[in-house]
């Protein structure tokens, strides 16, 4: 970012090849549809660039950029319809996007693969319908792999808060999640 | 440790959360109750099965995409005015500038019949006689109640000094 802040344009490409993936992920987990995700995704790194000049490095420029994504997200979520996932949806708008999820769907058995796809439908809805800050914290935690420090710049609140936070919401997703616990090993 | 206690502690202990000794009587616990064996590995499963909901991929071009979306991107100042004129142009909302139209100009005319300065010499020509010499002369109507009592004061000098 210091680099860009230079006027070295490939830094920017270099930052964005980094953190691109991660943000999408972010947004995609976070409102639940592709196209928003991407189009989110975008935008974060459209402020980034504009921001170019008036950045200053005093946070992680991860925290930084990962709270943008994060207010973006919001802003998105309260502003949009949700619609509920389904088993009998896909998982995505697009054909595409389910392959996209599976690992290699010829090395694993079609019944896996099926089974797999249905378990992910039932996490995505009992990650969704966490409270708005304990799916946060979740999806920072878990899927971004952040550290509470982080997650709590993030967040705007203490590390303690983002720890109660995330207990909270292991406990509402075993409650939610419990009925495939009984399911047997792959 | 009771199971009760134990199953409040859950969350932390598999956060890494819980001091040396609390983890002690935790694991001391779970070595001999089946019950909270089986409620520790139920919290842990479902965080595990959050794996289960893998990542996407960008879109191929996502970076072609980008520099496009930003050459095109407008400033807020644009956007802001683009914004003002979808709002303006919309059908729908005439009624609500009709009556923001009709407060505003009573309000204006309201607000100017209120603090209205007069001109002196408009003021002056309405005012009756009386109280017009009133104005001219309104160091003596401040001390009008002196006047009026003049002349008993002068008659009050003469009583006083009746005695000397």
């Amino acid at each position: 970012m210091l680099e860009f802040q230079k006027g070295n344009v490939p830094a920017f490409e270099t930052l964005m090849r980094k953190y691109y993936a991660r943000i999408l992920n972010f947004s995609y987990r976070f409102v639940g549809d592709r196209d928003t995700a991407e189009d989110l995704a975008q935008e974060v790194f459209i402020k980034v660039h504009r921001s170019g000049s008036s950045y200053r490095p005093q946070a992680k420029f991860q925290t930084w950029i990962y709270t943008i994504a994060k207010n973006l997200s919001l802003n998105a979520v309260r502003s949009m319809k949700r619609q509920a996932v389904s088993l009998d949806q896909d998982v995505d708008g697009e054909d595409g996007a389910m392959q996209r999820q599976l690992a290699d769907p010829k090395a694993e058995h079609p019944a896996q693969v099926l089974q797999r796809q249905e378990t992910a439908v039932i996490v995505q809805e009992a990650v969704n319908s966490l409270p708005e800050n304990q799916k946060l914290a979740v999806i920072l935690r878990r899927y971004e792999r952040l550290s509470y420090e982080a997650i709590a710049e993030t967040m705007g609140c203490s590390p303690e808060a983002v720890k109660s936070l995330l207990n909270r919401a292991k406990e509402n997703l075993k409650v939610k999640l419990s009925h495939l616990l009984h399911m047997p090993d792959k | 440790m009771k199971c009760k206690e134990l199953k409040k502690l859950i969350p932390e202990f598999l956060g890494g959360d819980l001091n040396s000794s609390q983890a002690n009587d935790f694991r001391k616990h779970m070595k001999s109750c089946r019950a909270c064996q089986l409620e520790v590995r139920a919290y842990e499963s479902s965080w595990e099965m959050l794996d289960s909901w893998q990542d996407i991929e960008p879109h191929p071009d996502y970076v072609f995409r980008f520099w496009n979306r930003l050459v095109s991107h407008k400033p807020w100042h644009e956007e802001l005015l683009a914004g003002l004129r979808q709002a303006l142009t919309n059908r729908q909302l005439v009624p609500v500038y009709a009556a923001v139209c009709t407060l505003l100009i009573v309000g204006a005319f309201t607000l100017k019949t209120t603090v209205e300065v007069r001109n002196p010499d408009e003021v002056l020509a309405v005012l009756p006689s009386d109280e017009l010499d009133m104005v001219a002369n309104l160091d003596l109507a401040q001390n009008y109640d002196i006047i009026s009592d003049l002349d008993f004061l002068e008659d009050m000098e003469i009583i006083e000094n009746l005695d000397a």
